[in-house]
């Protein structure tokens, strides 16, 4: 297989603190040459100082970065390779598009001629299909078009490793879908790396190889997305990723003549013999946590199940969501958009085994899950 | 009809206050001056109207030619060193360091002290006997002319005033622009691989375009009206050499109590100002910000 033209980053120990507050701690985190990284948290999780030390626009107080085989941990910017798109473009207003695509090649030690820069800038705006509106200014094209100049500005460079900063946030829902797959498709063909700032799970999902997700300064973890929604390390990770949030229901684990029963507040759930393993886990305060989907109407064999009345019902096309009150817990659900569901039902809850996630409640880090055949 | 609705009595209401004053401070003294212009005042006495006698009078003098090109190349000098200078300091001081900070403070202070004051200062530091200019001059072993009493010594005495107290008024404008441009456009440019020069250059000059007109235009108007200078530290000599338009106003006005022609001449140096801004503008709009590819 051809290796992409992009570069490897390895960061090293990096650490960044502002006065008492840590900004970033001890991060190590390896990026393969040519993939897509999203670098995902709520803000002031440190993605952000992650991307900006990255591109030598602030520095950090000790460990080191490698891009390729060079360490830049005291370059500066311009000598990184990198190439970077700013969450408002950060397009130069008083230039013209073509100007403000010829810019990086006007820059000193690049002996282009005009010429060259011309045919250069028409290239990369040809592949955007921005070459229409080289003419104009900033100001007088859309949001989407700007999005695609400050990347056809970062493209013209043939940069080994594109930063993007929160490109997509500032459009509309739509468009974003629709930039979304243009990004995706446009680093299928360079094959460069790509860093992707992100707060948004969503896109994190849908366009990278791997994730690295962070919580207060702290990486979480690093996976591809399959890996991190359905092995999440910890508790955060759990709730962060997926489109709502997970149930939690802190309890503890106890072994009773009936088999393994998980006790919760004013509920008991029987878990299924082949969860009976999870009765190593009685000595400590747990949160059995399970995605809204892995909770079904219905009864069904060998799962845990539960008896709740409903509360609220929303609607929200391929499926419709449900709040139910189960003992001394509500349970968010999911069931299929004709299932007649009405408020005030009493209904027979199923907990699906392999939706169940056991964490620490200490510490917040996974112990089990029921997808595990190991469980 | 009571709702909402928008006549343009509204509008020249919330207008009215600016307008009151404009009238009372620009409109009607310069309806005045017009109206003086036009007659004989002598000491206070409205005389008779004599047409275009006064400025007839005032433009034929033979120190006229001598007061408009001492206000010219007073004015040209002095806009030019103290953008210079102002420009100089706002990129120096854009920081935030403590250092900075006290910096821009003590730049400041000649903008703040009165203008009476601050000509007066410096006239004791250039004098003779005990100014601190001869004395430092002496000091690198140059025999100092007496600075005031030589016409070209005492151009650049008004000149360095004008730098001295007007440096910080550039500085305070300019800085205002600088702190206007969006920092990501400079981080953007450095990560484009732009040096410092090319940032300067194609980044921050052509955005600090308004706030490089504006502070230019204020200065321009500035010097070309300014009168404490002349009056205070030179008195106009030696020999007339630093009279400019607005101190022989002064002098028509108010030492010959000829207030027709004073005022005749105040209009000739209104004329002057606006004819200077138009051509000012017309500098400025025949340079473009960017780079044409």
């Amino acid at each position: 297989m051809i290796e992409g033209s992009g570069a490897s980053i390895e960061f090293r120990g990096i650490g960044k603190r502002y006065g008492e507050t840590v900004a970033l701690a001890d991060l190590d985190l390896t990026i393969q040459p040519g993939e897509f990284v999203s670098l995902l948290g709520p803000s002031g999780s440190g993605k952000t100082t992650t991307l900006n030390i990255l591109a030598g626009l602030i520095s950090a107080d000790s460990g080191s970065i490698m891009i390729g085989d060079t360490d830049v941990t005291y370059l500066s910017p311009d000598r990184r390779g990198i190439a970077m798109v700013f969450q408002n473009y950060a397009l130069y207003p008083h230039m013209t598009i073509a100007e403000n695509l010829a810019f990086p090649l006007q820059a000193r030690g690049r002996n282009l001629s005009r010429l060259a820069i011309k045919a250069k800038v028409q290239d990369v705006a040809d592949t955007l299909g921005i070459g229409h509106l080289l003419a104009r200014y900033p100001k007088e094209i859309s949001g989407g078009q700007q999005q695609r100049v400050a990347l056809g500005r970062a493209m013209v460079r043939d940069p080994k490793v594109f930063l993007l900063d929160e490109p997509l946030s500032n459009l509309d829902a739509r468009l974003r879908l629709k930039m979304r797959r243009d990004l995706k498709a446009l680093h299928q063909r360079l094959r460069s790396t790509i860093v992707y700032v992100t707060h948004d799970q969503s896109e994190a999902m849908s366009l990278s190889d791997r994730i690295a997700i962070y919580q207060g300064g702290r990486l979480q973890q690093c996976g591809t997305p399959a890996d991190i929604y359905r092995r999440p390390a910890n508790a955060f990770v759990a709730n962060f990723m997926g489109e709502r949030e997970m149930n939690n229901l802190p309890g503890t684990v106890v072994q009773t003549g009936g088999g393994v029963v998980f006790k919760a507040e004013g509920l008991d759930l029987t878990l299924p013999s082949t969860l009976s393993g999870w009765a190593r886990f009685h000595d400590r305060a747990v949160t059995l946590g399970i995605r809204p989907q892995g909770v079904q109407i219905g009864q069904r064999a060998d799962a845990t199940q539960c008896e709740a009345v409903l509360r609220l019902v929303e609607h929200a096309g391929t499926e419709q969501f449900f709040y139910a009150q189960a003992g001394g817990v509500e349970l968010s659900g999911a069931a299929a958009p004709d299932t007649p569901l009405a408020i005030g039902d009493r209904v027979s809850l199923t907990l699906l085994s392999r939706e169940l996630y056991l964490f620490d409640t200490a510490s917040g880090a996974a112990l089990v899950q029921g997808g595990d055949l190991a469980a | 009809m009571m709702d909402g609705q928008r006549t343009p009595f509204q509008a020249y209401r919330y207008l009215l206050p600016a307008l009151v004053l404009e009238a009372g401070f620009v409109f009607a003294p310069l309806a005045l001056s017009l109206f003086y212009s036009v007659h004989r005042v002598r000491y206070y006495q409205l005389g008779d109207f004599n047409g275009v006698q006064n400025y007839l009078d005032v433009l034929s003098h033979r120190l006229f030619l001598n007061s408009f090109l001492v206000t010219c190349s007073f004015s040209l000098m002095a806009l030019a060193l103290t953008f210079a200078v102002g420009f100089g300091l706002a990129l120096f001081l854009n920081r935030d360091t403590s250092g900075s900070i006290l910096l821009r403070t003590i730049v400041l202070l000649p903008y703040v002290i009165a203008m009476l004051v601050g000509s007066m200062l410096l006239k004791w530091i250039f004098s003779t006997d005990a100014g601190l200019v001869p004395l430092a001059a002496a000091w690198f072993n140059i025999t100092s002319p007496t600075i005031l009493a030589d016409p070209d010594y005492a151009m650049a005495a008004m000149v360095a005033n004008g730098i001295w107290r007007d440096s910080a008024f550039a500085m305070v404008m300019l800085l205002a622009g600088l702190r206007s441009i969006p920092p990501n456009l400079i981080l953007a440019a450095r990560i484009d691989g732009a040096g410092s020069f090319m940032i300067f250059r194609r980044i921050m000059l052509p955005l600090l375009r308004p706030a490089i007109l504006i502070t230019l235009i204020r200065l321009l108007l500035h010097f070309a009206n300014v009168l404490t200078f002349p009056l205070i530290l030179t008195g106009g000599g030696p020999n007339n050499a630093t009279e400019t338009l607005a101190l022989r106003i002064f002098r028509i006005g108010f030492e010959d109590f000829d207030l027709g022609k004073a005022n005749a001449m105040a209009i000739v140096l209104c004329l002057f100002n606006i004819v200077a801004v138009i051509l000012l503008l017309a500098v400025f709009r025949k340079t473009r910000g960017g780079q044409s590819l």
